[in-house]
């Protein structure tokens, strides 16, 4: 399955309530205070539905970035073009 | 056995299990922890969002403990992560009756660990402390009170399904069991709870 990263972001944008233009690959967990416990919740709820696929626990405590988030998703068989 | 350790002997085992998870615990808070909590309770993210914002001295702790073990209307859990303290999980009963009789209980959570504050995980210990008090004790209402300014646990609390009862600088919530089962259903799902 092939996505764009512009389509991650921009999930991440309307998870977190962040706006587009401020997430970057270097946006971290924690960071900014509305990437809190219950967005990152929210957030690995959208990543299931969106990319069709159920995430580890491990996985979804190690998504600590966007670029993590990308990283993580690959392993899942999400290909990024 | 402990005044403390007492407040849980009268619940069976099956209450009791709410309490534990391969990676969790909720233990009753023993003279032992109290230097710990002192040091949380009166760290400044922690003090920010309490009623009673003021340091507390470890005298004035020390007397708080000795007064809350004896009443049989509150206890107060610490929260063990892979068997490391990382915060506090208390219940007060409201209205008459003790904490085994009580309908209606009031439910406060903190996290002196700020790891597992703005973690996913930092839900595990709240389920377990609501299943507890619906399944385990029988309650039909939690209450739990947030300062407005506390958005992050606004968010949280309405995540596991309680609703706004009053507003104010201080908003009171509520939650019904039913409105529980419903709001935690996917956290249970990841959390595996």
């Amino acid at each position: 399955m092939s996505h764009s990263k512009f389509e991650l972001k921009q999930l991440f944008s309307s998870t977190l309530g962040i706006p587009s233009e401020l997430v970057t690959d270097e946006l971290a967990y924690n960071a900014d205070p509305r990437w809190d416990s219950t967005a990152h919740l929210q957030l690995v709820m959208a990543i299931e539905n969106t990319f069709g696929i159920t995430l580890e626990m491990d996985d979804m405590l190690d998504m600590s970035s966007v670029a993590k988030a990308a990283e993580i998703l690959k392993k899942y068989g999400v290909v990024w073009n | 056995m402990s005044t403390t350790e007492q407040k849980l002997s009268g619940f069976n085992s099956l209450a009791l299990d709410w309490l534990r998870t391969p990676s969790f615990q909720l233990v009753e808070m023993q003279e032992e922890a109290l230097e710990r909590v002192l040091l949380w309770r009166n760290s400044p993210e922690i003090r920010l969002q309490m009623v009673d914002d003021q340091p507390i001295s470890m005298a004035s702790h020390l007397a708080w403990f000795e007064k809350q073990k004896r009443c049989d209307k509150q206890i107060h859990f610490v929260v063990k992560h892979q068997k490391a303290p990382v915060g506090i999980s208390n219940l007060r009963c409201l209205g008459d009756g003790t904490l085994a009789e009580a309908t209606e209980l009031e439910v406060g959570l903190y996290y002196g660990d700020a790891k597992l504050r703005g973690s996913l995980l930092a839900f595990a210990p709240a389920l377990m402390t609501i299943n507890f008090c619906f399944k385990g004790l029988g309650a039909k209402r939690l209450f739990a009170r947030v300062k407005a300014s506390n958005l992050s646990a606004l968010r949280f609390n309405k995540t596991l399904g309680y609703e706004i009862v009053k507003n104010g600088p201080l908003i009171q919530m509520d939650l019904t069991e039913c409105r529980f089962d419903e709001a935690s259903r996917p956290l249970c799902r990841l959390l595996k709870v």
